[in-house]
């Protein structure tokens, strides 16, 4: 509340005023016109001559097991040339290295036990082409025990519920947490502190599952050959596409991991992969095409799904009850959360791995605000509802700012002052945010009390601001190597896959702009075989590993004017790099070029020191909605979209801006339609299709208004900060609904029946 | 998608013969059909394709005296575009370009629209997952699932799937005919839930042409979730008949679009706001919604009214 940040950037030049290339528009991202065009390869893009198709066999119930399996009549069939089975030693014995947070739950690779429908298990057939595959499925003899399924994470916790995973947890569904983070936790003293409060509340908050992996199903390619530069272990190499960048740390880890291989045995083949949401998930193909083609002496084998397919790996569900005591000025001084959260199917993240990653959403949030009393109490439970993936950190700050609406709405506030006036830390950040975005929206002119307006056609008119903060991902080390060739570029490689964050092309910029070098002398680029630590492969780690860019950059640019001094018979502090060139600061009319001064090299790796997920408010963003909802329908339509972002510094205005539209586009698919829907009688999915899985279509954009805003305060290159991961979530326009009908709706997405029976239209 | 025989027709009647025999189907625009063999969706997977649209002259759009002559093969983008149809059956233009999306619109045929398969989740989902009625089981598994898109008019041969072509409601309106092969077919009485197909073709029977009665007024709403791609959840269709008099037609309902007559005798004496509201609840008043379905008897309520409206508005 009114708090000043106190957060110093460290690393050098975090100062800097003047910038010629960072902050600038119109340079084309070097993934771009590959995306476009329809260029980029991605894996089933990729052919070789004698190229074989993996699919393998799918649960057809909520959850079964394999009783027996008959492959004899399958593997008659023309064209197959392979099957496995969940008994083959192989792959039950895969994955090899599993990370030790995996402490318990740790299934085979292919397993005899579909833990949902559509779940990969039994067997994979490897065949001449799709067709021969999905023949030779067909003619698998497969006799399944069916299980029980749930598909609920507050039915999983339920006492009775069936324990899904009995070798995991005997007792009950409940799995871990992420890092031994507590389950419970209380600051202050809750029950004092509700007897303080003049009011008391409860508010609910529920987010179904959502898909990741769209719109491409992804698929696997690997093939073994010799290595081009010699086999002197006389071991061919793997090469391999996958759709990781993390926790894989590029594109060959998770093959070697699998295996139990070495990593120089293991080659990436492209940097493209399916759009999707987020990180950890990545498909059990990316482990075995390479098991697959080894088998079969290193032909090539893709590894495919159908659309249908991808969609067993998705967003967990949440559930939040949220009892807050607050006073009558609107100050929040006491908090009781218990969050109830849905693990999927492996009792944790990712679909290979098993185990206890899970990075939920609970009460973190409003430990970023004033409040002095707080108890959080988190569950984690495994369903059958598929696989899933994270998705940290702006979770948190949903209940946050849902509590801020039923204060404002019980006290008939503004909530923007409700904001203001509970979170801790206001300056420089929140404040700037909130003052751009309001008057960008013309929030003054069209804010109101719940329920008081209605457009001329009728409609409900509802406006809602909500506060995030912006996260930069500093848990993980950035690893940027530099080096100057004699032609006198720049250059960087890079080996993550891509989910067009174009993380490469802000990097790109910050060398420049740090070195004095022209843009185009300085070369990002993707390498393949670079096994390199991962740096900015996804939208919040994007601006982190600026600041390893910079770091880096300083360093070699050091090199370079040493380099150069002495051939202009100088010391190192008469010269400057301006456009790539070496010059004279007393003559800057005399100037040299870098093209065979030499090759110079650097390499920085470490992290800024930017805690994660914790209270420390930095850079923060406010988002503003506006709804109409048609009460004779239930039909709301979002009228405009306004985002005021801290980015601390806008480095690569195009795709920072760009990300703003594109998170606040997918949060309205989450917010109006999408949902993950399976047949309650049977845990069979319904709606794996781009028809029944609503995501916005063009048409259904809503206008959004990017207000960047910039403190500096950020713990990447010139205090710049994350952007995507704050605004993906469906809650904004919830509270703009709440302002429009006067009534709060628990669970997302907000669709008609939902609108219509929150006014008593139907019950 | 699994291998097929595609065969180019050159008449009509070379199409139907061929049709009898074995596993065959007939393609147009392709965009419910490929989407369909691609998925598995249908029981048995066909081993013949006939193409319809080598045939000539069948995607005309011409007027002859009191009605529109559409062929099977128009294009829907065409339809929309039509100064013809937008002039003598506007609520059939709107209809045709309010389908899916552009893309869409410019493969597929008005002919597919009307036989297109009902967009069930039930039914669509692959692998024979649920083995329903309209696939030879026994069963209506939407009737006690997750029925949120089905019927608010109860079942139809056992089967709760509410149709989906944004084109019929538009047709009954307009009293339109769909001349086949073999005979010709009231708009109204062309749609069933019958086996796999929408439509009360038999085996080999082919769509060619639909007669469209002039209309001097006729509009289309259409209520989706999404403003592109989505099938309908309701859609309504109202027109001026030659006599004066209002047809009305919904779609999204029940698993063949249906004339509303309790909303037209409602406003027989003429659309106003009080009539049109009671239309809209005349209109609603026998549903038996699904556990599921109850919020789309309100929008069915509201369309019909807002229909009405929209036809005297413009009239």
């Amino acid at each position: 509340m009114g708090g000043t940040s106190t957060w110093v950037l460290e690393g050098t030049n975090d100062d800097r005023q003047d910038f010629k290339v960072v902050g600038t528009w119109n340079h084309p991202g070097r993934q771009s016109w590959d995306m476009v065009s329809g260029a980029a390869k991605y894996p089933t893009d990729l052919y070789k001559e004698g190229t074989l198709v993996a699919m393998a066999l799918r649960c057809p119930y909520g959850h079964a097991k394999v009783k027996s399996l008959d492959i004899s009549e399958a593997e008659k069939l023309p064209g197959v040339k392979l099957i496995l089975t969940y008994e083959d030693e192989e792959l039950a014995s895969m994955p090899i290295n599993v990370p030790s947070y995996y402490e318990l739950g740790r299934s085979p690779l292919l397993g005899d036990e579909g833990e949902f429908e559509g779940d990969e298990c039994g067997a994979v057939v490897v065949g001449v082409s799709e067709e021969v595959c999905r023949k030779a499925l067909d003619l698998i003899k497969v006799k399944w025990e069916v299980l029980p399924f749930v598909l609920d994470c507050r039915e999983a916790g339920k006492p009775g519920a069936p324990i899904l995973r009995p070798e995991m947890n005997p007792d009950s569904n409940m799995t871990g947490n992420t890092f031994g983070a507590p389950v419970k936790w209380e600051i202050g003293n809750v029950e004092k502190g509700f007897k303080e409060a003049d009011y008391i509340e409860v508010i609910e908050y529920g987010r179904p599952m959502w898909n990741q992996f769209r719109p491409m199903p992804p698929a696997y390619f690997s093939y073994w050959d010799n290595d081009p530069w010699g086999n002197p272990d006389g071991e061919k190499m793997c090469y391999v596409t996958n759709h990781a960048h993390f926790p894989s740390n590029g594109p060959i880890i998770s093959a070697s991991m699998g295996m139990g291989v070495h990593e120089d045995k293991v080659r990436a083949l492209t940097p493209y992969m399916a759009a999707r949401y987020c990180d950890f998930v990545e498909k059990r193909g990316a482990q075995l095409a390479p098991v697959l083609s080894r088998r079969l002496g290193g032909v090539p084998v893709r590894c495919v799904s159908t659309r249908r397919q991808a969609f067993d790996a998705n967003v967990p569900q949440t559930f939040f009850t949220v009892r807050i005591g607050f006073k009558k000025d609107g100050t929040l001084v006491a908090v009781q959360s218990k969050n109830v959260h849905q693990t999927g199917a492996r009792g944790g993240y990712g679909d290979k791995t098993h185990g206890h990653l899970v990075l939920p959403a609970n009460a973190q949030g409003f430990k970023s605000t004033s409040c002095p009393n707080i108890y959080s109490e988190m569950e984690y439970y495994v369903t059958n509802g598929a696989c899933t993936t994270a998705d940290p950190g702006k979770d948190a700050w949903e209940p946050v700012n849902l509590a801020f609406a039923k204060i404002a709405d019980t006290l008939k506030m503004d909530i923007s002052e409700v904001i203001m006036k509970n979170v801790k830390i206001t300056k420089p950040s929140l404040e700037s945010c909130m003052e751009a975005g309001k008057k960008a929206f013309h929030w003054d002119s069209k804010w109101h009390l719940p329920g008081t307006k209605r457009l001329e056609d009728g409609r409900f008119h509802g406006v809602a601001c909500r506060s995030c903060w912006s996260m930069t991902w500093g848990m993980i080390s950035y690893n940027i190597n530099l080096r100057m060739n004699t032609d006198g570029k720049i250059y960087m490689p890079y080996s993550e896959a891509l989910i067009g964050t174009y993380w490469p092309d802000a990097v790109q910029l910050v060398i420049a702009e740090e070195m004095g070098m022209k843009l185009e002398d300085v070369i990002v680029y993707y390498a393949a075989n670079y096994p390199n630590w991962q740096k900015g492969d996804a939208a919040d780690r994007g601006s982190t590993c600026t600041w390893a860019a910079k770091e880096a950059a300083v360093q070699l640019k050091k090199q370079i004017l040493e380099t150069g001094a002495s051939l202009f018979g100088v010391t190192a502090d008469e010269v400057d790099l301006v456009d790539s060139m070496i010059t004279l600061k007393a003559d800057p009319s005399k100037q040299m070029s870098l093209v065979g001064i030499g090759q110079l090299a650097v390499g920085y790796c470490g992290k800024p020191k930017v805690p994660f997920q914790n209270d420390v408010i930095r850079t923060m963003n406010v988002d503003f909605c506006e709804v109409a909802v048609d009460p004779e329908t239930g039909m709301v339509e979002i009228l405009d979209y306004c985002s005021a972002h801290d980015f601390g510094k806008l480095i690569r205005p195009s795709s920072g801006l760009g990300q703003l539209e594109m998170a606040l586009t997918m949060a309205s698919g989450r917010a109006l339609r999408e949902e993950i829907i399976w047949d309650p009688n049977t845990g069979v999915l319904l709606n794996g299709n781009m028809y029944d899985y609503k995501v916005p279509t063009s048409l259904d954009q809503p206008t959004i208004e990017t207000v960047p805003v910039e403190t500096r305060c950020g713990g990447g290159a010139y205090g710049s900060t994350g952007v995507a991961h704050a605004h993906c979530d469906a809650g904004l326009v919830g509270l703009a609904i709440q302002n429009a009908i006067g009534k709060f709706i628990p669970m997302a997405p907000y669709t008609p029946d939902k609108i219509l029976g929150a006014m008593g239209t139907i019950s | 998608m699994r291998e097929f025989t595609h065969m180019e027709a050159t008449t009509i009647e070379e199409a139907s013969k061929n049709a009898r025999k074995g596993n065959a189907m007939v393609i147009a625009g392709g965009t419910d059909l490929l989407g369909t063999l691609k998925d598995e969706i249908l029981p048995v997977y066909p081993s013949v394709i006939i193409d319809l649209k080598t045939i000539k002259d069948l995607d005309k759009i011409e007027e002859e005296k009191d009605q529109i002559i559409i062929g099977a093969l128009a294009k829907l983008a065409d339809v929309a575009d039509s100064q013809v149809a937008r002039t003598n059956c506007q609520a059939l233009a709107e209809a045709c370009g309010k389908v899916a999306s552009p893309t869409i619109r410019n493969m597929a045929t008005l002919g597919g629209n009307i036989c297109q398969m009902h967009r069930c989740w039930y039914f669509r989902t692959p692998d024979d997952r649920f083995h329903c009625g309209r696939k030879g089981g026994n069963t209506c598994p939407a009737y006690n699932g997750d029925n949120r898109y089905h019927s608010i008019f109860g079942q139809q041969n056992g089967c709760v799937a509410a149709s989906s072509h944004d084109t019929a409601p538009a047709l009954i309106a307009l009293g339109a005919v769909i001349v086949t092969s073999s005979r010709a077919v009231l708009a109204e009485e062309f749609f069933a839930a019958n086996g796999f197909r929408s439509c009360v073709l038999e085996d080999g029977e082919i769509v060619t042409h639909i007669r469209v009665p002039k209309s001097k007024k006729s509009v289309f709403e259409k209520f989706a979730l999404r403003k592109s791609i989505d099938f309908p959840i309701v859609n309504c269709a109202a027109a001026y008949g030659a006599d004066g008099t209002v047809r009305v037609a919904m779609g999204g309902v029940f698993p063949a679009p249906l004339r509303i007559k309790a909303a037209e005798a409602a406003v027989a004496g003429g659309i106003t706001e009080s009539t049109a509201k009671k239309a809209g609840d005349d209109a609603v008043a026998d549903c038996t919604p699904l556990s599921g379905t109850a919020y789309k008897v309100e929008i069915a309520r509201t369309m019909v009214k807002r229909t009405l409206l929209r036809l005297e508005g413009e009239r």
